[in-house]
Parts: C-alpha cells; structure tokens; sequence
C-alpha cells in the first residue's frame, strides 16, 4: 500500500499528475489540436521519404568520394538512413499508413534530390547534402519532438530522438570532413555556396516535412549532373592500377594470406556498384533501397576487415596498388546486371574459395585470419539461409 | 542454371528486370551476367570461379 497524503487521496495526486513526470520524457505535452495527427503523419511521410531519397543520392556519390575514410563513412550513413527511414515507416503503419510513398510525397522530395545531386564536386556534394538536408532534417526532428503530444505520441518520439541523435553526429563528421579537405579560400567559398543553395532548394521544395510553401520553380542549379559515375574515385595516397592480382598457390601461407586480404578491401568495389544500383533503381519497392543499402554497408565492412587485417600483416594498403577496373566494366553495364552479376555470379562463386581458404587457415594455425574470413562467411551463410527458405516452394 | 543462393538477388533481380522491362528471361539475364564477369572481370579468380559452372 502506498503512503497517505494527510487529507488527499492516493487516486487524487495522480489524477493531477502530470502524466510526462511519470513518462520518462523530457517534452512537455503541447496543446494539441483536433489534426494534430494528421499533421503529424504528413511530417512522418516526408521526413522517411527525405531520409529515403537522401540515402540514394548518397549512393550515388558514393563511387567519387576520394577520401578512403570518407568512402567507408558514407557506407555506414546510408544504411543508418534507411534504417530511420524503416523506423518512420513503422510508425506510419500504426498510424495507419501502410503506404507511405504517395505521389505527392515522392514529387515534392525527388526534384530537390535531383538538383543537390549536381555538385561537381565530392566534398560539394557533402556540405550540400549534410548541411543543407541533413541539417534541415534533424531540426525537424527536434522540431517535431518539441511540438508533439508527450503523451499521445510518445512512439513517435522515441524514434525521432534517436534519429536527431543520429543526424547531428553525422552532421558533426561532415564538418570535421570538410575542415580536412576544404583547405583553400577557394574550396571554403564552394562549401559555402553549395551548402546556402541546399538550403535555397529544400526551402522551395516546401520544407523536409513538406509543410511549407512550395514554390512553382526550384532554383537551377546551373551545373549539369555527372551522376552516374563511370569510374570510382581514390585518394592520394593509393596507387591505382586497372588490373587485379594473380592468386599465389595456397600452400605460399604468407603471400596467399596477404592476396586474400588486399582483396577483402578490393570489395568496395563491390560496394560502390551496389551504391550506384541505390542511386540508379529510382522508383522500386521502398525495401528494395533497404537491402541494398545493408548489402553495400556489408561490402564496405569487408573491405574495412581486410584494411584491418593488412596492417596486421604488416603493410598499409597505400603500399599495394589497388584496382579499380571492376567498377568501371560493370557500369558498362545496366543496374539490374550489375545487381545480377553481384548476387547470382560473383559472391556466389567466391562461396568455394571462402570455405577452402578458411580451412586452411585452420589447418596452419592462423586463427586471426580463420575468424575473420568466418565472420564474412557468417555474413554470407545468412543470406543462404533466407535464399534456402524464401525459395522453398520455388520450383 | 544454378539456384542462387543470395537471397536478395532471388528477391530483387526478377524484379529489376521487370522494372527495367527487360526482354530476356532470368535463366537468359543470368547467363549473360556470367558472360560479362568472364570476358570482362579483372579478378583472375572470379572469372576462374564464373567459367567453373
């Protein structure tokens, strides 16, 4: 039994508790109005589709980014957008929304994204799209959070605080990007310009929660775009050549564990064709983006495995050329035989080699090398697995 | 042909090729794919493993 308050029942104090005290939140209930969720899930609707179509166009910039590390963050940024953008879309489903990509919502989105894709420029692009639209969307998000019922919406806000944590971290790396690249006047003027006309554009699209004003035009961006990008970009300190390696005999431990391992962080070649596919897929299935965005971050995660394991070795991955001419020849080629050529023919014939090689590492006692291939077959063994039950039936 | 064991290319290319109208059967697009990886790949491996099925 709880303690009696002299002259007050238990039942009274709650009564005129306010109920955010006993919620663990932060947001003090707003005054909401009879369409307030009606509004809200207009807000919801645009900001998964923001998170969305940014996600794609990072995609597409992904191949010409030329920072290594750069290249590897942008992987890593856009899956942690669908996967907001998956959380969003959850929401909308209880909100009784099961389908959140209406025309007007993809019209009002797309065009915006089109033009912030006409940067001519990698770290253009980025002070375009993290603080112009990046920016915009985690003030929406903290917007959002200030305006909504603490009470009423508090699923909502449970992801939308999350996902402002998100945005302003990636925010803060965009920043700490360019103060590493954008070292000339020039370079800081170009920042400057492209990150102001971002906002310019997202402004006349009607806002990141599609509630403002559109205007008839958006404002050209007077580039034309280079989006899709024929060849991928590295930095300075690679060498690069077109050509890849012979594989060593496996019986050669060192030279074959070294080949095995350059190759794993030749695998962003593999994620920047699945990052292009995001981009260039434009109008499928929403969970189309969603699986090649984990697809493209899985392929970057190997490549990092690979880094790692190098400098373990002994070597920087600056010291060995790496080639690039995988990327090139198969954007010779239409998306769908890029996706085709990636999932039934590369990573399925690479299954025999994985199994051999980690045998092997067993066998002569490497187990840094035996776990890490393990973790890339465990990645691998998934997808066998879903493939195994979704074809079940399949004749 | 091979099943494919990679669940999101039994998942998305039939409907790649549905959205990019493509003309040819999955059996045809997944051969020409295996074409392409043998006369074109730069990884010695991965056209010896393509060639092997």
């Amino acid at each position: 039994m709880g303690e009696r308050i002299p002259g007050r029942s238990v039942e009274s104090v709650i009564e005129q508790t306010d109920l955010s005290l006993l919620l663990d939140t932060s947001t003090e209930p707003m005054n909401a109005t009879p369409n307030d969720s009606k509004k809200r899930i207009e807000q919801l609707k645009h900001l998964q589709a923001w998170e969305t179509q940014t996600a794609r166009l990072l995609g597409g910039w992904q191949p010409a980014v030329r920072l290594w590390e750069a290249k590897h963050a942008i992987g890593l940024h856009l899956w942690r957008d669908l996967q907001t953008a998956g959380e969003l879309r959850t929401r909308l489903w209880e909100l009784r929304v099961s389908r959140p990509d209406g025309s007007a919502v993809v019209e009002s989105v797309l065009p915006a994204i089109k033009i912030l894709a006409c940067a001519q420029q990698d770290f253009e692009f980025i002070a375009g799209l993290y603080l112009g639209a990046k920016k915009a969307l985690a003030e929406a998000y903290r917007a959002y959070l200030e305006e909504t019922h603490a009470t009423w919406d508090v699923p909502s806000i449970d992801i939308l605080r999350r996902a402002a944590v998100i945005k302003e971290t990636k925010i803060e790396w965009a920043e700490a990007y360019l103060a590493q690249v954008a070292t000339s006047d020039e370079r800081r003027h170009i920042v400057e310009r492209w990150a102001n006309y971002a906002v310019e554009v997202i402004t006349a699209a009607g806002g990141v929660c599609g509630e403002d004003e559109r205007s008839a035009e958006l404002p050209p961006p007077g580039y034309g775009c280079l989006l899709p990008f024929g060849e991928c970009k590295r930095d300075d300190r690679f060498k690069v050549q077109l050509q890849g390696y012979d594989r060593p005999p496996i019986d050669d431990d060192e030279a074959h564990t070294l080949w095995q391992f350059v190759s794993y962080t030749i695998e962003m070649q593999a994620a920047e064709t699945l990052a292009s596919v995001l981009w260039e897929g434009e109008g499928m299935d929403w969970e189309f983006y969603y699986d090649v965005a984990r697809h493209c971050y899985d392929e970057c995660r190997h490549s990092k495995m690979g880094e790692e394991r190098v400098r373990e070795l002994g070597h920087e991955i600056f010291e060995i050329p790496q080639f690039t001419g995988n990327y090139a020849w198969r954007q010779l080629y239409d998306p769908m035989r890029r996706y085709g050529m990636l999932t039934y023919i590369i990573e399925q014939d690479s299954f025999a080699l994985k199994h051999e090689t980690y045998k092997n590492y067993v066998k002569i006692g490497d187990t840094t090398s035996a776990e890490a291939i393990m973790y890339d077959i465990i990645d691998e063994t998934m997808h066998v697995r879903l493939g195994a039950e979704m074809g079940a039936g399949i004749d | 042909m091979k099943p494919c064991t990679s669940a999101w290319g039994q998942k998305w290319v039939p409907e790649l090729i549905k959205h990019q109208d493509e003309p040819m059967s999955l059996e045809e697009v997944i051969e020409d794919c295996r074409k392409a990886v043998i006369e074109n790949s730069l990884a010695l491996a991965q056209r010896a493993y393509a060639d092997k099925h």
